[in-house]
């Protein structure tokens, strides 16, 4: 057993020192490498091959027609607020175009406000 | 004069939603009857919609805490479909999962147990140490609940060299807590006073009302899947089966806290014996299976988990059959709360691990008429016969 002022010794720490939780919005607690986190699609590198479309457990991917691409092809449109981030379309997409990103911070006032990266690089 | 006292679905008490109505005499518990059908979601049916590859995810999300042991079972359920037998390598990270989740799930349900008998101090503990763990799971596999580990041939991610020192450190870490969690459940007169002699189960009821688990070894019956039909790699392994002898709370607490040493020593066996070579064979999303049928059990946290599968040689299996080890519990529990008070009713009840929504197979939810009703057995076995003749209608007017 600890002496009876350890508790005083560590109050009064406390009562000055910073808080032991984290605050959450402005400070962030960092995802370890290899985590399952927010879609990201690199446009240029996807075929459209649908094989995403295909593999997904959670019917979470619609292949939408890209119009901003000539001449048109389609292209997946991941709805994230039915996606149960298997990354089993990561896994198997032959160019490598789809990734999941190490962000967790999958919020909004809306589920559609919840949406994949989509990159053009 | 016996009274009727209605506990649950919802009730401060009780985490999952079950229903019990109890014939009390005084304080005194005279007769039981368990009412489960609050949350049934439909799994065994979308499973036979999604393709072999799929089901496993699927499956995972049976339940939150288990949900490796779930995804595991799936696959080994369908690898015994196609005949395939994963790699070495694959078969020690899938047991290191089973092992990792197994302390997770018993930390947790410690945690639990404690704040239902009102010592919410360690409850914080034995939760922060769980934190851990779930710290593993994550570098492991990229989630910290779903982790989706398992594929069919294997696993779908390599554990590296680092990881295992890290696991290895964890395991003396967590030693020393599972000794002084031990001690204090022994040592302590309040956790004594709620736990010793409440709910005891004797060794022949055990096995008379088919308990599985840690349930059925804290009285003395010899049951685990490790230790009857040992899968994966758990022959090979230092595993040795824990047995209580009391049957009452206390034994299941001490059994739980046993089994956690045990799962470590696993864990450090796997840490150094793990062999090199592939972890995964590839598998085509769309693959055809032979027809078959196979069986799949393993021993999840909570007791023997049971997958059945049926091919009729397409790309998604014709049946499948799901029995969570809650189901099985739900009789031995009734047998250990009568003759009891009303005040050891949390304790009792949790005592048994239980996870109701696994385990929820019967009630009918009408999503278009907003309705609720339980059936018959014979009623749901002609609705069954007509969706399948609707269903091969269907297929055969597509040929």
């Amino acid at each position: 057993m600890k002496k009876w002022g350890y508790t005083y010794k560590e109050a009064l720490k406390r009562l000055f020192g910073k808080p032991y939780t984290i605050h959450y919005p402005f400070t962030d607690i960092k995802a370890f490498e290899g985590y399952r986190g927010k879609i990201s699609l690199n446009v240029n590198k996807c075929t459209g091959c649908s094989l995403c479309f295909r593999v997904c457990p959670a019917s979470a991917i619609e292949m939408v027609p890209d119009e901003r691409v000539k001449p048109a092809k389609r292209r997946p449109h991941f709805k994230l607020a039915d996606c149960c981030y298997c990354a089993l379309c990561a896994e198997y997409c032959p160019t490598g175009a789809i990734k999941l990103t190490t962000d967790y911070h999958l919020y909004g006032f809306d589920k559609r406000d919840v949406s994949a990266e989509v990159k053009s690089e | 004069m016996t009274f009727n006292l209605y506990f649950g679905p919802f009730h401060p008490a009780l985490k999952e939603p079950i229903n019990f109505t109890f014939e009390v005499e005084g304080e005194q518990i005279v007769n039981v009857k368990p009412a489960l059908g609050y949350n049934h979601r439909g799994l065994e049916k979308l499973l036979e919609t999604k393709t072999w590859l799929q089901s496993g995810f699927v499956a995972e999300h049976i339940c939150g805490i288990c949900s490796g042991s779930h995804n595991g079972c799936c696959y080994q359920g369908v690898e015994r479909v196609f005949g395939i037998e994963p790699p070495k390598r694959g078969l020690y990270i899938r047991t290191l999962v089973w092992e990792l989740e197994r302390i997770h799930s018993h930390l947790l349900w410690l945690g639990v147990m404690l704040h239902e008998a009102g010592f919410d101090t360690l409850f914080m503990y034995t939760w922060r140490d769980r934190e851990l763990t779930l710290d593993l799971f994550e570098e492991m596999s990229g989630r910290r609940v779903v982790y989706s580990m398992n594929t069919v041939g294997g696993v779908r991610r390599d554990v590296t060299d680092s990881f295992l020192q890290k696991l290895k450190k964890y395991c003396d870490y967590l030693e020393e807590r599972t000794k002084f969690y031990k001690k204090l459940v022994l040592e302590d007169s309040t956790i004594l006073a709620r736990f010793q002699n409440v709910g005891v189960l004797s060794k022949n009821d055990a096995i008379s009302l088919s308990a599985v688990g840690p349930v059925a070894r804290a009285s003395g019956a010899k049951r685990d899947v490790r230790y009857e039909e040992p899968y994966a790699v758990y022959d090979e392994s230092p595993y040795q089966i824990v047995l209580g002898e009391e049957g009452d709370a206390l034994a299941k607490t001490i059994v739980r806290i046993d089994e956690m040493k045990v799962s470590l020593d696993i864990l450090r066996w796997i840490a150094d014996n793990i062999p090199s070579g592939d972890y995964r064979i590839k598998f085509s999303p769309m693959t055809k299976a032979p027809e078959n049928e196979a069986i799949s059990r393993i021993e999840a946290p909570r007791g023997e988990l049971f997958y059945y599968f049926k091919s009729e040689g397409g790309t998604t299996p014709s049946r499948v059959k799901v029995r969570t080890p809650t189901f099985a519990n739900v009789l031995p529990v009734v047998k250990m709360l009568e003759g009891q008070y009303i005040a050891d009713i949390p304790v009792i009840v949790a005592s048994i691990d239980p996870c109701i929504a696994c385990c929820e197979r019967i009630t009918i939810i009408d999503k278009g008429k907003e309705g609720v009703k339980m059936i018959t057995a014979d009623q749901l076995r002609s609705y069954a016969k007509k969706w399948y003749e609707e269903k091969y209608k269907v297929e055969r007017g597509r040929k």
